[in-house]
């Protein structure tokens, strides 16, 4: 009877918790239960004498007492998922949840917008640096060569024995021996990168990058033309006609892509030639080179010196072939050519590398990828602690799951979801920054320092990978510690709620301290390394040259045909003197080399000398110039006279040498009319006696000749150009008018006297110069905008750090200003532990930035690397700027009214 | 028809010390439902009552937080019923509850003059 008794509430409970939606079998238990709670208060009441009607209406009254009892039910997640908590045992799935994790982790996302803003630009920030600088690192270093199977292609060149020069390319004839190096070589192939002149088409003749390969390069690269066919051993023996491939690009800028160009004739260097294929599109092997000669088209002395080792050479090897057997096949060959030939092969031996491409900059991509892992250190570290002060903010309601018996890994894994999930969003956003930072970088890259053309700065898998590996990594850098920390609060205090008064927890304090002193140690090392560079260049553009380098423009051409001799180089130079002096508006002279643009390099030996080793004697530039010369750059004449063309038959033996010469030489002793003696480079092996004995008619005012690195005026020896006529030859200006209308009447003049002669681009010396340091300019300004966010972020990193402690003490503060404290002693408890923190960080990052100025590359630090004013003065910046970032929150601290910091809670 | 002050003191010792009510009565043995509605009201002299429909929702809620275990007792000749048991996390959170509570009611007598011994 008592189930059927039990059974009439049965349905009124049905009907309460009706619109709850339970599952039928947690719907019948919660039922039954208050089911049976409710008959036993109706018979209770009906022991005590009230009828059948009264108690069961005092039962359901009591039923309906203090409001809805579905809606009470209604809050209970257990409603909705039965699977109790089985508090204090292990989590059986360490990843069960996890999507509950992810969609709690976006919703506190989402209700803290400012926080998730803040945490997801800084970053970002250091995502997005980071990207950049890894697809150029990827792109220009780490991406195998586009080629079929490129790890059978290697680099081929020897060792010479020589220690000034010890590895050198090959020779046209070492290669052609090498080739018999059948056993483990599919090919050898050797390819020689120059600009050449092309024309007798019918345009404007233009100078280009071309290569002279042998026939067989295409074969070994696995390349074949996309029109027309490849060289052919026929092609590449001297004495062949001369057959030419161009490039994609130059089809279609020069010939509209025109199917027709095959067969038709062109001149290069002025030489007929026809043209045989056209190249598939991205196609520029060595480099960017748009068109392609036989190498057997190079001139005689080069296809017939041992010594004339100008040619890069790569080899494709058998399948399973290692390097070590192309090392040992190709030793021997060497070993029978040294032999053969001990004056130049003696000690020769084979080199064989993989062809991987190691471009020059290579240092400063790694000094670059140091510099942003920096930045995202420190925005790490700022992630971290702004972290770390939520994790206090969140203290009680951990402490509360804890103690509902979660294990410390479920804490520790829905912290670190928050974290990853801000991660993946920074890294979205991050990835545009890069995108357009790379667009950014490529529009600066001067053009001489554009890549070879298959270097494309594209993303691929592995710019993927790296960029979810950084996400990954940051969020552990950043969430691991916060959720740490978070998830080992004290129980007691966490449920008396905690939080109320200051500090939270100890090892939190010490955390965020240890992440203001490790931001504040790489802002400093960063910032000091960008300064360095910084003042590198700016020491590299108000370098002292000699001339004024925003006044000359320059440009220039090369007698490069064979038919240009001597003689007639000499008569182009003085027809074109006489031309460009009698066009107006336009002051011009002649030069083998502009200033800083580096020269022919002798060694000089000064008569009446001690004769010493021919190999010690002192190098100096050679110049050969125009009449004009001293003139046009406003150079001073020291002493003695400069060349005077009515001198015409001794000008062979005259020379003017600049200031630097003359106290190199004889000191502060006279020097118009001793006499010198230029050499080669290498006088030892190429014997002595090279030049006449030439007298010093003259001093002039030091112009620099040589490029960089060297930051001194060099010793330079001018000639008249006609001794010696030189094939390049630079025309200098001064003009009202700018470099358009120089170029305009250069480029007239020279076409007048020989139409197919290309002229280079006009830029003043300063533009030429500014190109020259592109590396320094733009890996300068990178650094700088990486030092700036490192900065930036440090800064916001301790006033925020600064700020929390204020808002985590302002009761405090607020009470010890009622009491009368004096405001300094205020600011100082505030700022104490900050200022300390930023005392030990600058002191750690000056010994980190001495540390790493000694290893960042010459290149763009210079010989300045010790300058005790970067040193002192980045160190001040960052103090000041530090201070600054602790002083504004902190005075504020001491503005609270009592009131106010009372009510604080 | 219980006082109007009665009622007043019944609604705010629910609101701050339910919690603390219902673990303290399940501190020394398992206890069902009614038992626990029952033990309330006698133990506060019948200031305090907890009925059906606040009683079970916060057995329930306490339970979710895994302060408490429910499990359904099955004896010979009788209906089956729910007991619930205090968990150690249930423990912990009732002997910290207790001490707030200590600290509140000394701090109360202190201010208000309200000797409480």
């Amino acid at each position: 009877m008592r189930s059927t008794s039990s059974g009439r509430w049965a349905a009124v409970l049905r009907a309460y918790l009706a619109d709850l939606g339970l599952d039928p079998g947690r719907e019948a238990a919660i039922v039954e239960e208050l089911a049976q709670h409710l008959e036993e208060r109706y018979e209770e009441l009906r022991a005590a004498g009230s009828d059948d009607v009264k108690a069961r209406h005092l039962a359901l009254d009591e039923l309906r007492e203090s409001g809805d009892l579905a809606s009470r039910m209604r809050a209970l997640t257990q409603t909705r998922s039965p699977a109790p908590v089985v508090p204090g045992q292990p989590v059986e799935r360490l990843f069960g949840g996890l999507w509950q994790d992810v969609r709690l982790a976006a919703r506190l996302a989402w209700k803290q917008p400012g926080f998730t803003a803040t945490v997801v630009v800084t970053l970002a920030l250091g995502i997005a640096v980071n990207t950049l600088v890894f697809t150029i690192v990827n792109a220009a270093v780490l991406r195998p060569l586009p080629f079929d199977d490129p790890d059978g292609i290697v680099r081929l060149s020897v060792n010479t024995g020589n220690a000034q020069n010890p590895i050198a390319n090959l020779s046209y004839l070492d290669v052609q021996d090498w080739q018999g190096a059948e056993r483990t070589f599919e090919h050898i192939a050797a390819a020689d990168d120059r600009m050449v002149d092309l024309s007798g088409d019918q345009q404007a003749p233009v100078r280009l990058e071309a290569s002279y390969i042998s026939w067989n390069l295409l074969p070994l690269l696995r390349v074949p033309p996309a029109l027309g066919r490849g060289f052919t051993a026929a092609d590449d023996r001297p004495g062949a006609p001369l057959a030419a491939i161009i490039g994609s690009d130059l089809w279609r800028t020069r010939y509209a892509a025109d199917g027709a160009v095959l067969g038709r004739t062109i001149r290069i260097d002025g030489a007929p030639a026809t043209i045989v294929g056209v190249m598939p599109p991205g196609f520029g092997f060595p480099n960017r080179a748009q068109l392609w000669v036989p190498v057997a088209a190079r001139s005689e002395e080069e296809r017939t010196s041992r010594e004339a080792r100008t040619l890069d050479a790569v080899g494709r090897l058998h399948p399973g072939v290692t390097l070590e057997q192309a090392r040992a096949e190709l030793a021997g060959i060497a070993s029978v050519l040294a032999e053969r030939f001990p004056d130049t092969n003696r000690n020769v031996t084979p080199r064989v590398e993989p062809a991987s491409i190691a471009p020059p900059i290579v240092g400063v991509l790694v000094a670059m990828i140091g510099a942003v892992g920096f930045v995202l250190l420190i925005a790490c570290a700022n992630v971290a602690n702004l972290l770390l002060a939520r994790a206090a903010d969140r203290a009680r309601d951990v402490t509360l799951r804890l103690a509902l018996g979660a294990s410390r890994w479920r804490i520790v894994r829905q912290l670190l979801t928050e974290s990853l999930l801000i991660a993946a969003v920074a890294g979205i956003v991050g990835l545009a920054l890069s995108h357009a930072g790379l667009q950014m970088f490529l529009a600066n890259v001067g053009p001489e320092a554009a890549p070879p053309s298959w270097v494309q700065f594209t993303l691929d898998r592995v710019v993927f990978a790296y960029l979810a590996a950084l996400c990954l990594g940051s969020t552990l850098v950043c969430g691991l510690v916060p959720a740490w920390s978070a998830s080992r609060p004290d129980l007691v205090a966490g449920l008396n709620d905690a939080g109320r008064t200051d500090t939270g927890s100890r090892s939190r304090h010490r955390w965020t301290g240890a992440f203001v002193v490790a931001q504040v140690a790489l802002a400093l090392v960063l910032l000091t390394g960008a300064t360095l560079m910084a003042h590198n260049l700016v020491g590299l553009l108000r370098i002292d040259i000699g001339v004024n380098p925003g006044e000359v423009l320059q440009t220039g051409f090369v007698l490069q045909r064979g038919d240009y001799t001597p003689e007639r180089r000499l008569l182009f130079f003085q027809r074109l003197e006489e031309r460009l002096s009698s066009s107006t508006g336009i002051h011009a002279a002649l030069a083998s080399s502009g200033p800083m643009a580096g020269a022919l390099v002798r060694r000089v030996r000064v008569e009446g000398q001690p004769a010493s080793d021919a190999n010690a004697l002192p190098v100096v530039s050679v110049v050969d110039v125009g009449e004009r010369y001293f003139d046009v750059l406003d150079v001073p004449l020291v002493s003695g006279r400069v060349f005077h063309l009515e001198d015409a038959t001794r000008l062979a033996e005259q020379v003017v040498v600049n200031e630097r010469f003359a106290r190199m030489s004889f000191q502060n002793g006279p020097t118009v009319g001793r006499r010198i003696l230029l050499l080669p480079p290498n006088p030892a092996a190429e014997g002595l006696d090279a030049t006449p004995w030439m007298t010093i008619v003259g001093v002039v005012g030091d112009v620099r000749q040589r490029m960089l690195p060297s930051r001194d005026f060099d010793p330079v020896v001018y000639r008249s150009y006609t001794a010696d006529p030189p094939r390049p030859m630079q025309v200098l200006a001064r003009s009202t008018a700018g470099p358009a209308a120089v170029a305009t009447v250069v480029r007239s003049q020279v076409q007048a006297l020989d139409p197919d002669l290309p002229l280079f681009p006009v830029a003043t010396i300063a533009g030429a110069l500014a190109e020259q340091f592109w590396p320094q300019r733009v890996f300068g300004s990178l650094f700088f905008a990486f030092a700036a966010v490192a900065l930036a972020l440090a800064t916001c990193g301790l006033y925020a750090v600064t700020s929390y402690a204020v808002s985590r003490r302002t009761r405090e503060i607020g009470v010890r200003v009622a009491l009368g404290a004096d405001t300094r002693r205020v600011w100082w408890t505030v700022t104490a532990a900050t200022l300390r923190q930023l005392g030990v960080g600058v002191a750690l990052g000056a010994a980190g930035a001495a540390a790493v100025s000694a290893v960042l590359p010459a290149l763009m630090v210079g010989e300045d690397r010790w300058n005790p004013w970067v040193f002192g003065g980045v160190a001040l910046v960052l103090l000041a700027t530090g201070l600054l970032a602790t002083a504004v929150p902190a005075r504020r601290a001491t503005r609270v009214p009592p009131t106010v910091a009372l009510q604080a809670e | 028809m219980p006082s109007n002050d009665a009622r007043i003191l019944d609604r705010e010792l629910k609101k701050g010390s339910a919690e603390l009510v219902i673990l303290s009565i399940l501190e020394a043995r398992p206890r069902h439902g009614y038992e626990i509605s029952k033990l309330i009201e006698a133990r506060s002299n019948g200031q305090l009552k907890f009925h059906v429909a606040s009683l079970y929702p916060l057995l329930y809620r306490l339970e979710e937080r895994g302060w408490l275990q429910g499990r359904w007792v099955e004896k010979a000749g009788q209906r089956r019923k729910r007991f619930y048991t205090l968990t150690p996390a249930g423990r912990r959170v009732l002997a910290s509850q207790r001490s707030t509570w200590r600290s509140f009611v000394e701090a109360m007598g202190l201010i208000t003059g309200v000797d409480h011994a």
